[in-house]
């Protein structure tokens, strides 16, 4: 496949060219076709976005590029090269100095990456030695100049150091050093980001940037993030069932989808600003066709609200649609008018009013493992029927407190109050009335149900405990399964079945409260939607309160109707959903919203970022606790007095030393929303109800 | 794509699991090799008596000493007993006694796991340190003391190994429970009130038998050689019995005369005991999977 070449850029050939690629992935004995003719093409200096959701082949594409297959991989046909090169024809030899020297590669995880037991300088040198033949005096200097050029503090420190000693953003980094180290022709990120926080992911994000003009490699950026791949890079490639279903400029492709699925995608996640009053989410119906499995027509077409008799009997080509962007679609000029399915909005929930005792408070909680106090004197109130969003990164103390909630962890000071009374600390010790009303739905889906039984064994089990008045099949339809799914062990499922079984065994007593602790987290996105609107349909139809904790704020904000927000152990606000995402609010909000990739026009919007790494936990910062990295910090004042709580509007308190009122003047009016008059497009304006 | 489809329908019940891994266990070298050594002797233990050419007490004054040839196989020994048919009758015991004492060290250390990996604390604390303490004694001089004191039998023999099997399995069962405690699965079934028993056999136990059957499979090639050794002490079986370890012990003054009188046995605990790590191997390697 060739694209168009862009003006003034003739001269440019592509550093890798991929075409038409056939892999295939052996599992149980069984050759499994997962990468169909699949084409691309990357420049010098250019990044690829590389989208699609789990299972599409995303990484089989990586792994054929870097010729990882394995064992049980091979490539059946097709080409690639590399600056001229044919990588498949290598041999061993020339393959290994072609990935040493032009190749490079960043994994999901950079803890697994690095050796444990090798100072950090000393790994990256290590990679000059090798690669360049440098001296080791070199090599220590070229190390500094790396370490310094992916924006990592105190290099001389830094290279002292060993792998645990630095956080999981800064280990990304140097894995990213490491890949720069022999100047690669190709880099590929295998998502990079998965897994840290959003501050944090906000930091590798601009590194790249930086990395682009820098240097003059091509990128490869795979992610199941519509919005980091819309900030990261210019063009973007969507994958569907191993086939790669549309190809194009980012802000195009998302702004105009010409493929069906990528409309999909862009609508089942919710934007910032989307509330689940006004407007629902939409899934994509259906599921991926089984891993491998050939369809006669477009793959896509049984989930396809655009598909005709065509669509199931004739396989579509990838074929140009305007200037650079491809999709393989017939219908691809009737994407951008494919109506959004007129689901009414849920009737508005929230509190109900005749009662006006909380459900569950939480009173100075205090919780500490070890040095570490996860939770300090924290005190939250849920109402009944609400909705009540927890927010923060990882170590903010979400889950502990969640934790202490349910019983699973005992506080060491603070009394949880359920209907007004006092509760016992363990969950063993509570009254069966207060187990069937206080339920949780926990993070992953691989472990929250029992490998050894089946859907129906956990759910009858459940029923029995909570004496449920409810039957499996009651349960099963209510969390939209159908019953047969149930017969068969809970490994056998899919991640969104079995956070469904989850959800449905936390509901089979009938509870009143139920804490979900990142319940979509390791959800593909159209999975995420399909959950996240089911647990909004129960929240009205069973009269449920939540706990929702999630990392990810367009969620939380999606779902909630009051939110928390905790910064290492401590709680800084709380307000409604509408009164946390706009000014004013607390410097580590502000930054937190800002830091939320979008979907919208790159580089219009003004971001803040958190300086500094999150600080060890056991010795929190004195005074303010958020005062090393709060990019309003008045002063010697943060270092010395803890803030106090100010109410910033009715029933919105936040806790700083800057007063309400300074803080709306500093903050920017629409702070973390997008501009108004940006997206042109008719599709994705209809859901930016902000 | 019908056989993709035949898979992931018929995988779904538990006994289709179960074809699942004799699948894997069936396609494994090291398991089939291992499996027809260990079922050869387990056959000979138990029928011996309707093969052997001859009666494995019969004693022949003169026909001692004399080599392998077409009458005997395997050659004779001092007394002129068939040692092909004492090899053949020699395994009962090894296969008696390893085995059940394997089975009463893995009920008894899995238990000791469970209870010590789910409660942690002082309950793990005492049963741990037992535990190091157990296996801190010099194994074969503390069987030589006991078996010595309440004298040589089956039974005594069986408790023993058993006892000294126990801390091992007891060891890998609470290091997987380790693993398992802090699943997710397990704080929901703490959310609705389920007891410690029912949390531990029923949500944990399934989940740790892989682990706890090749640790079994492992101890079960020990137990065979510790059995075989405590004869050979002279602490187990008394003769005339055909015991493996009582025979090579026996044998041993006649090395010289007769190799093949001691080489019988000898290779015959050898296949057993490699053919029980094959064993164990291939099922480690599915257990992986």
């Amino acid at each position: 496949m060739t694209t168009v070449t862009r003006a003034g850029e003739l001269a440019r050939d592509p550093v890798l060219l991929v075409s038409r690629l056939n892999a295939s992935y052996k599992r149980r004995g069984l050759w499994l076709h997962t990468l169909k003719d699949v084409s691309l093409d990357i420049r010098a200096g250019e990044a690829l976005g590389l989208v699609g959701e789990s299972g599409c082949g995303k990484s089989t594409l990586a792994f054929a590029i870097m010729r990882y297959l394995g064992r049980n991989g091979r490539i059946d046909s097709g080409q690639i090269t590399l600056g001229g090169v044919d990588l498949l024809s290598l041999n061993d030899e020339r393959l290994r100095e072609a990935r040493g020297r032009d190749l490079a590669m960043v994994y999901q995880e950079p803890g697994s990456a690095l050796n444990p037991s090798m100072r950090v300088g000393e790994q990256i040198a290590e990679v000059f030695r090798f690669q360049t033949g440098s001296s080791s005096r070199e090599a220590q200097n070229r190390t500094r100049e790396m370490l310094r050029t992916v924006l990592l503090p105190d290099p001389d420190g830094m290279m002292k150091r060993y792998p645990h000693q630095l956080s999981g953003g800064q280990q990304q980094r140097v894995v990213i050093a490491m890949a720069l180290a022999c100047n690669p022709k190709l880099l590929i990120l295998d998502e990079p980001t998965t897994g840290l926080d959003a501050s944090v992911e906000a930091e590798v994000l601009d590194l790249i940037g930086a990395l682009r003009r820098d240097f003059d490699s091509a990128i490869l950026f795979i992610s199941h993030n519509l919005g980091l791949v819309a900030r990261a890079c210019e063009r973007v490639g969507i994958l569907y069932a191993g086939r790669l279903v549309e190809e194009g400029p980012a802000g195009q492709v998302f702004d105009t989808p010409a493929h069906p699925y990528t409309l999909g995608l862009l609508r089942c996640v919710p934007r910032l600003g989307l509330a689940k009053d006004s407007s629902r989410l939409e899934p994509i119906p259906g599921s991926l066709p089984a891993l491998g499995s050939d369809v006669l027509g477009c793959s896509y077409a049984p989930r396809c609200p655009l598909a005709r008799e065509r669509c199931h009997t004739e396989r579509p080509e990838l074929l140009p649609v305007a200037e650079q962007r491809a999709a393989e679609c017939f219908y691809s000029s009737e994407v951008s008018s494919i109506p959004l399915s007129v689901t009414p909005a849920m009737a508005p929930s929230g509190p109900t009013q005749d009662d006006h005792r909380p459900l569950l408070g939480l009173m100075r909680i205090r919780k500490a493992y070890g040095a570490v106090t996860a939770c300090n004197d924290v005190t939250i109130e849920v109402g009944r029927g609400e909705i009540f969003g927890l927010v923060g990164e990882s170590g903010s103390g979400k889950t502990t407190l969640a934790r202490v909630a349910a019983g699973l962890a005992e506080a060491d000071s603070g009394e949880v109050i359920f209907n007004g009374d006092p509760v016992a600390r363990k969950v063993g010790k509570r009254r069966r009335t207060l187990q069937r009303a206080l339920q949780m739905v926990f993070q992953s889906p691989d472990s929250t149900l029992n490998p050894a039984h089946s859907g129906r064994f956990v759910l009858q089990r459940a029923i029995d405990r909570l004496r449920g008045s409810r039957d499996v099949g009651d349960l099963a339809s209510m969390v939209r399964m159908d019953v047969d799914q149930l017969g068969v062990r809970t490994t056998q499922l899919s991640g969104g079945q079995k956070q469904r079984v989850a959800i449905a065994r936390a509901f089979a007593g009938s509870p009143e409260l139920v804490l979900c602790d990142e319940p979509v987290s390791a959800l593909d996105v159209s999975v995420q939607a399909a959950i996240l609107n089911l647990l909004a349909d129960l929240q009205v139809s069973q009269n449920v309160a939540y706990v929702f904790i999630s990392h990810d704020l367009a969620v939380v904000r999606y779902l909630s109707d009051r939110i928390g927000v905790m910064y290492l152990g401590e709680l800084f606000e709380v307000g409604s959903a509408e009164q946390v995402f706009a000014p004013p609010h607390h410097p580590y909000t502000e930054a937190l919203v800002s830091a939320i990739p979008s979907l919208g026009p790159r580089g219009t919007r003004g971001r803040i970022r958190l300086t500094g790494e999150m600080p060890d936990p056991a010795r929190p910062p004195s005074g303010c606790r958020f005062n090393t990295r709060c990019p309003r910090k008045l002063g010697v004042i943060c270092e010395r007095e803890a803030p106090p709580w100010q109410e910033a509007g009715p029933g919105h308190v936040l806790r700083c030393h800057i007063s309400p009122t300074i803080l709306q003047s500093l903050q920017h009016p629409t702070g973390g929303i997008e501009p108004s008059g940006a997206p042109t497009d008719t599709a994705l304006t209809s859901d930016l109800g902000a | 794509m019908s056989e993709l489809l035949s898979i992931s329908e018929s995988s779904g019940s538990r006994s289709a699991a179960a074809l699942y891994y004799v699948r894997i266990l069936m396609r494994s070298r090291t398991f089939l090799v291992g499996g027809v050594v260990v079922v050869f002797w387990l056959l000979a233990a138990a029928a011996w008596p309707f093969i052997v050419p001859y009666d494995p007490q019969a004693v022949a004054p003169f026909d001692a000493f004399s080599p392998p040839n077409a009458v005997h196989w395997l050659g004779t020994d001092q007394l002129g007993r068939d040692v092909f048919s004492r090899v053949l009758a020699g395994s009962t015991s090894v296969l008696a006694i390893a085995p059940a004492a394997t089975v009463l060290a893995v009920f008894a250390g899995s238990l000791i796991g469970l209870v010590a990996g789910y409660y942690g604390g002082i309950a793990d604390d005492l049963l741990m340190r037992f535990v190091d303490a157990q296996l801190a004694f010099p194994g074969l001089i503390t069987a030589v003391m006991v078996l010595g004191l309440l004298g040589p039998s089956e039974l005594n023999m069986i408790l023993l190994i058993a006892i000294f099997f126990t801390p091992l399995v007891a060891r890998v069962a609470r290091s997987s429970v380790l693993g398992e405690r802090e699943k997710d699965y397990i704080g929901a079934a703490r959310m609705r009130g389920e007891r410690s028993p029912y949390v531990m056999f029923i949500e944990i136990l399934p989940n740790i038998t892989g682990p706890i059957v090749v640790e079994g499979t492992v101890r079960l090639g020990y137990a065979v050689f510790t059995a075989a050794t405590l004869s050979f002490l002279g602490l187990g079986l008394q003769p005339p019995s055909p015991d493996w370890g009582r025979t090579v012990s026996e044998q041993a003054n006649y090395l010289q005369d007769a190799p093949w009188a001691l080489l019988g046995p000898a290779v015959a605990l050898a296949t057993l005991v490699v053919g029980v790590n094959l064993l164990a191997d291939g099922l480690r390697r599915a257990v992986r999977e």
